[in-house]
């Protein structure tokens, strides 16, 4: 196996309260290869957001990594200095978010935006940066670029802001990208125009994506291993197809079971929905975080935590039932 | 006014011009006493006879919509008639202490955002600071305290207590020196009524840009700014102040007419030579020309403010420009 562009061990995020800390994010370990598209699923929450915001040195005041690593080709990032994560993010790590109308600079051009990023990182003139900005702007089939590049964020539809992210996101060729729910804001049709484009790029320009989503579909179509989370903790860790063929976690089941099937083409199979709701962190006891919505739980599930244990090679899950 | 076009915006700045001079000129008339009743009073009273001649000589006998249609007449040919204190052009009379008001206000605008954007950045990025507490209080004690007594506060303090300052006037009458030697002079009569007049809306401003800047570094696309790889001092000062800028300008532009009310007050208390003080004499003076005067002025000022700000705002602000 080749070295991991990016490897988390045993981080746990802390939330500082007056009433003391609370932890955001559980002991989460997982890599990612060069070139491999990772998911992480969930519910609202859970914590997959924070997780992106770690790696990328984004946690908001208050929240900070309490242990653990943050490996990018080696280099930690959980214990780097504000220099540093600015000369690598951006440049070998960038990150897309969710809602594009917002994410966007109101009162800067779309080109000067994109040719900031070039500027910086890639020392760049002016007029040579703003040339590459219409290059990518090109690269992310953008319809009349040229004038793109001189317009207003607020001129452009939702789908064309989220294609300029991209393109200012991976205007310095990244090793890794971070796409959190980068098509929840936008409609299905510009959603599967979106993924598309990023499948396209990921295979042009070889970087490894992180892709956090709710949207089970998406994980089959685009992710080639996924990391299910729950209340903080990566509670199952497996090859997408073979978790969609064989979830071991009550909570996997849960989720793949809310997936309509459409290829049987029956439109009255029932939906399975998951019981209750995500429990807040502030209040988890000693055992599985899951078990007050697990059909399976029992006493000893309540009381202690599982391990995540190896069910196959490459497939962990953290489940005393499973 | 904001977003119709320029020809539209002085379409209407005219109507609002017309507005504000038939207002005046009707209340103006509808105060009790006029100029012909001071003039006598100063050379110790007088009959009947006497009070109906002075008032004939100003044409103060016609009716009241003859007057005003004489003076819109001569108002669209540039005239802003005769001070009857004064026996002199209005419009002299107005230019002389424009400069010395605008000179005050101008500096008192300046001072007060240029500082109170500092602070208000200042606290913004710290908002457990220091900075933050003294903006605060700040705000609290500068926007509640009337700018009157500030102003007495600080001729004792700086004029009287620790004599640093001159306590009236614009210029030493007994200065003889070169041109530098006089804006010298100038500057430092200007100190204590700017600070005095800035000090109202410092606290403003300073509050304003707290509030705004907070916003700013709290949306999403500073988010996206941090996670390109930008510097702190791009993040702030570039992303989050072109921003945070926005509504500085809006309420600067408003705020331009209460400055002007405002002077009047500094001046009073400085014995400031400007409009403000002007104005608060010809009322004292029932002198309806120049009282008409000064009002049409401050309200043409006002207008045109309101425009260039408008201007501004679109130059500053994309999502205006294209809408």
């Amino acid at each position: 196996m080749t070295a991991p562009v990016l490897a988390v061990e045993g981080v746990t995020v802390e939330r500082q309260a007056r009433s003391g800390s609370v932890r955001i994010l559980r002991d989460l370990a997982f890599t990612v290869q060069p070139g491999e598209t990772v998911a992480l699923v969930g519910e609202s929450g859970c914590g997959k957001s924070m997780t992106a915001l770690a790696i990328m040195g984004l946690l908001p005041p208050r929240i900070r990594v309490a242990a653990g690593s943050i490996r990018l080709d080696g280099e930690d990032l959980a214990r780097a200095d504000a220099r540093t994560l600015n000369r690598i993010r951006g440049d070998r790590i960038s990150m897309i978010f969710q809602d594009p109308m917002t994410a966007l600079n109101p009162v800067f051009t779309v080109g000067e935006q994109i040719a900031e990023v070039l500027r910086v990182h890639r020392g760049l003139s002016p007029a040579n940066a703003l040339a590459r900005a219409l290059d990518l702007l090109k690269a992310v089939d953008i319809s009349d670029p040229a004038h793109r590049l001189r317009q207003y964020p607020h001129e452009l539809s939702g789908g064309m802001r989220q294609r300029v992210m991209i393109a200012m996101a991976v205007a310095c060729e990244p090793r890794l990208l971070i796409a959190d729910e980068p098509t929840t804001a936008l409609d299905v049709t510009v959603q599967a125009q979106v993924f598309e484009l990023l499948r396209d790029l990921k295979r042009r320009l070889g970087m490894a994506l992180i892709l956090i989503t709710h949207d089970m579909g998406a994980v089959a179509e685009l992710a080639d291993r996924a990391v299910v989370m729950y209340a903080g903790r990566a509670v199952e860790y497996a090859p997408v197809e073979e978790l969609i063929r064989a979830p071991c976690h009550p909570y996997t089941q849960g989720l793949i079971g809310c997936i309509p099937d459409m290829e049987s083409g029956d439109a009255n199979a029932e939906l399975t929905e998951i019981p209750g709701m995500v429990p807040d962190l502030a209040a988890i006891g000693p055992g599985c975080a899951f078990a007050d919505r697990c059909g399976l739980a029992d006493a000893a599930c309540r009381a202690e935590l599982p391990p995540v244990m190896e069910r196959a090679p490459g497939h962990r899950v953290a489940c005393w039932k499973a | 006014m904001r977003g119709g076009s320029v020809l539209g915006q002085l379409v209407s700045a005219c109507g609002l011009l017309f507005a504000v001079v038939l207002f005046n000129f009707v209340v103006l008339h509808l105060a009790p006493g006029d100029v012909a009743e001071t003039l006598t009073s100063a050379t110790g009273g007088a009959t009947k006879e006497i009070l109906d001649q002075v008032r004939h000589l100003y044409g103060l006998d016609q009716p009241l919509h003859v007057q005003f249609l004489a003076y819109l007449s001569r108002l669209l040919h540039g005239d802003l008639g005769t001070s009857a204190y004064f026996n002199a052009p209005v419009a002299g009379l107005i230019l002389d202490r424009l400069f010395p008001t605008a000179l005050l206000v101008g500096t008192a605008l300046v001072l007060a955002i240029v500082l109170g954007a500092m602070l208000g950045i200042v606290a913004a990025r710290r908002p457990g600071g220091i900075v933050n507490s003294l903006v605060s209080v700040l705000s609290l004690v500068g926007y509640s305290a009337p700018v009157f007594w500030t102003g007495i506060l600080v001729l004792l303090a700086f004029a009287s207590w620790l004599p640093l300052f001159p306590a009236q006037g614009m210029v030493d009458p007994r200065l003889s020196g070169g041109p530098i030697a006089r804006v010298i002079d100038v500057l430092h009569h200007l100190v204590l009524p700017a600070v005095t007049l800035a000090s109202v809306y410092l606290a403003q401003y300073s509050r304003l840009a707290r509030t705004s800047m907070l916003d700013a570094l709290g949306a999403d696309y500073i988010r996206t700014a941090r996670a390109k790889g930008l510097g702190e001092h791009t993040v702030v000062y570039k992303h989050a102040l072109r921003n945070a800028i926005l509504p500085i300008v809006t309420v600067a532009g408003v705020q331009v007419s209460h400055l002007l009310a405002g002077a009047v007050l500094v001046e009073t208390v400085f014995g400031w030579p400007g409009m403000g003080r002007l104005a608060y004499e010809s009322i004292l003076r029932r002198d309806a020309p120049l009282m008409l005067g000064i009002l049409f002025c401050t309200a043409l000022l006002v207008i045109v403010v309101n425009m260039a700000t408008d201007l501004l705002y679109r130059a500053i602000d994309p999502r205006i420009r294209t809408q």
